[in-house]
């Protein structure tokens, strides 16, 4: 468990700022999802979190401390542009991350054999990792981030390449580290993982700061007032209706809009009053994904959320 | 500094165990010995169908003593041109591996022997047809006059066979030697002055050191000593750079290639990572380098016996000298090396980026021959203290002894102060350079970077 603060931290290459003023604060237990459209910053933002580059003003500390060579073996980092010696074998590949992070020869050597039995590449220990396919060379990746049981986990796009089956095997090492108090951050651009995952969300764009807050918080706020009922309601022209989807395809749900003050509540009311053949009512959810891409437009990125 | 020794025993062992380097370090012997092997033999070969040389002599003076003549000749057709003590030995050992060998080496040794002789004739004219005829290679006609003019006229098809490249070829040598044994023949001298008549000098030459009271015998021997080792050195040097540094770069560029580099410095920093790759890519260079020096001197040990070594004592200080120039040279070029290979994205660009290193430190070995002839001259000068190329021009400079004291600690301050930049820059581009993919940086880009990185 480590709490990783970030404070209004900047950094330019030339005349471009790929980071401009940004705070955040990550905290043990919980993941942190950290969202952006491509060229945001958060790659940026990433390596100046593992000190890869320093950042031109502003702070960043691990428990209040700065970055140091024990807290870096503290740290499970899987970046996005990532590879493996691909002329070497498996397991002294593996072996050798756990070294660097200062585990001792026999210990990395057993929990390499540990890891790669745990992402099911058991058989494949002494073969080259050219001889690997791509997703099972992922595999592999997440093993050694995780070898040496690190406390703050940076995971930078850990779904690519993945399987479905593949997939729900990351995330439930994901959910494992939240329940044993791990800090992780997550970045990535599969919102659905995100919805499932996330604890806190936060948006860069264009180096600033778009959105900071929990999930549920970020949900509520951004939610429609709207409600989904199937398509034979007729909601059209019903008093508090703003506006009925029209593009519903036949044998889907429809959404109306409600009117500002038009409780959910007391419009299904109206509508069982006037006999529409309500089957499903639900409130809107407005997808993680419509959001990103609401802010990830926005021409310059002025703080929304809270 | 524990990770950098981690990064360096990682480097070596996975290197030293490609197939690649494998077949570097014993295919490379083998091919050499193949070759020189090969060349030797057909050399032997041919050396084998060259007939001993025949002249014919024709004395109308009646000074020439023809038994004189005949005995010397016969002397010289027994001594090789090599020393036969030494081919000899070399002839034994390789005649101990197999029979094969044995005949081999025989060939190769009478090949050597190419013999001359002169024989004595009676008619000028007979002699110069016979030469004609290409019976003989040559007719040496002695005047009747001999006397008082000392004529002597020589015919051949070619060039005057009584010259060789040192002026002097063998018939002439023989000639002369015969002519004044058969001048002195008779004459009541004490032996002595007819062995100073023979011999006039027995010539030792020595050399002064203008930078101590020493002063020491010129010849081969002397020359060995002081050139042999900075001119090992320095080729030590250049080719532990090509080897070494090939491998950095080969090593930096192939792990931007797969994309390790951020998995690597999420645990390493830059400083070790570089330097922990400097020692042990540098490492596998000198190990091929040592293992080649190796084989080569078993061989010649093998082949000659201890005295195939001229006996000479190393002076200790330009040892030391050479050593230091060496390391500080290797580390300086390493750390370069290695930020050049980050800046490509392939390693054929960065293969071509280290060419900016590699001709600086080649430079001194083109300019060779100015150096050696004027070791205080302006172009040594120089060179010496153009950092990249000050180990080679100063290993180059030393031997000739006249080099001011004061120089030696200047150039190493000036390598040990650039060394420092070198480290600094060489971390600043592995540091940027090993995370950017895409367009190879040009010169003011770089630039750019190592400034901007410095904040």
């Amino acid at each position: 468990m480590i709490r990783v603060a970030v404070e209004n931290i900047t950094k330019s290459f030339g005349r471009t700022t790929a980071v401009d003023g940004v705070s955040l604060e990550a905290r043990g237990g919980e993941v942190f999802a950290l969202l952006g459209p491509n060229g945001a910053g958060k790659t940026t933002l990433i390596r100046m979190l593992m000190d890869i580059i320093k950042p031109d003003a502003g702070s960043i500390t691990f428990d209040g401390e700065p970055i140091s060579p024990v807290l870096k073996h503290r740290i499970g980092y899987l970046p996005e542009e990532r590879g493996l010696y691909r002329k070497q074998k498996l397991t002294e590949v593996v072996a050798y991350f756990g070294r660097l992070h200062g585990l001792e020869k026999e210990d990395a050597r057993q929990r390499a054999h540990e890891w790669l039995g745990r992402v099911e590449l058991a058989e494949w220990e002494k073969k080259k990792v050219e001889e690997l396919s791509k997703g099972m060379q992922q595999k592999a990746q997440i093993a050694l981030t995780l070898l040496h049981d690190p406390d703050l986990i940076i995971l930078d796009e850990p779904f690519s390449g993945l399987d479905p089956v593949n997939v729900r095997m990351v995330k439930d090492f994901i959910a494992e580290l939240r329940s044993a108090r791990k800090t992780v951050i997550l970045s990535t651009h599969q919102m659905a993982q995100v919805e499932a995952l996330a604890d806190r969300v936060f948006m860069i764009s264009h180096g600033r700061r778009v959105l900071y807050d929990s999930l549920e918080e970020i949900m509520r706020q951004h939610a429609d007032n709207a409600v989904m009922v199937n398509e034979e309601v007729a909601a059209g022209g019903l008093p508090g209706v703003m506006r009925v989807d029209a593009n519903a395809a036949p044998g889907r749900l429809q959404k109306v809009w409600l009117e500002e003050g038009q409780e959910p509540k007391g419009f299904i009311r109206l509508l069982l009053e006037r006999g529409q053949p309500v089957e499903h009512y639900e409130l809107a959810e407005t997808p993680l994904e419509d959001i990103f891409v609401k802010l990830a437009r926005e021409p310059v990125g002025e703080e929304v959320a809270s | 500094m524990k990770n950098a020794l981690l990064v360096a025993r990682h480097e070596l062992s996975v290197t030293i165990r490609r197939p690649a380097y494998l077949l570097t370090i014993f295919g490379m012997p083998i091919l050499f010995g193949l070759i020189f092997g090969g060349v030797g033999l057909i050399t032997a070969r041919t050396a084998m169908k060259v007939k001993p040389r025949v002249y014919a002599v024709v004395d109308s003076s009646g000074v020439l003593d023809y038994d004189i003549l005949h005995q010397l000749a016969d002397e010289a057709a027994r001594d090789s041109v090599l020393n036969s003590e030494a081919l000899t030995a070399m002839q034994e050992r390789l005649g101990a591996l197999t029979p094969t060998t044995r005949e081999l080496s025989l060939d190769l040794i009478s090949g050597f022997r190419g013999a001359t002789s002169l024989m004595a004739m009676a008619d000028a004219d007979s002699a110069r047809e016979a030469t004609r005829r290409g019976d003989l290679d040559g007719a040496i006609m002695i005047a009747e006059d001999y006397l008082d003019s000392g004529r002597v006229w020589s015919f051949s098809q070619s060039k005057s066979f009584m010259d060789d490249d040192d002026g002097q070829g063998p018939a002439e040598r023989l000639l002369r030697t015969a002519l004044v044994l058969s001048l002195l023949e008779g004459e009541d001298l004490q032996p002595l002055i007819r062995d100073r008549i023979l011999h006039p000098m027995n010539l030792r030459t020595y050399e002064i050191s203008t930078t101590s009271a020493e002063f020491e015998e010129s010849g081969v021997a002397s020359e060995i000593r002081k050139f042999a080792l900075p001119y090992g050195f320095s080729l030590l040097l250049l080719m532990s750079i090509m080897m070494g540094g090939g491998f950095l770069l080969q090593g930096v560029a192939e792990e931007k290639e797969n994309r390790v580099m951020e998995l690597l410095l999420s645990s390493v920093t830059t400083d070790d990572l570089m330097l922990g790759k400097v020692l042990g890519l540098g490492a596998c260079g000198l190990i091929q380098v040592t293992v080649w020096l190796g084989l080569g001197l078993g061989l010649l040990f093998f082949l000659a016996g201890s005295n195939a070594i001229p006996d000479f004592t190393v002076p200790v200080d330009l040892f030391l000298y050479c050593l230091g120039y060496f390391l500080i040279g290797y580390f300086m070029i390493s750390t370069l090396m290695a930020g050049a290979g980050s800046l490509g994205n392939t390693q054929r660009e960065s293969q071509q980026l280290s060419t900016w290193f590699t001709i600086p430190i080649i430079a001194p070995f083109l300019l060779m021959m100015v150096i050696l002839a004027e070791p205080n001259g302006t172009v040594a000068r120089v060179l010496t203290y153009i950092p990249l190329t000050t180990p080679v021009t100063m290993m180059m400079r030393l031997p000739s002894g006249m080099v001011p004291g004061w120089e030696i600690p200047v150039s190493f301050v000036v390598m040990l102060i650039f060394t420092w930049f070198a480290v600094k820059i060489g971390a600043r581009l592995f540091r940027i350079g090993s995370l950017m993919y895409g367009k190879r940086p040009n010169l003011p880009e770089i630039i750019k970077w190592i400034r901007q990185s410095g904040r």
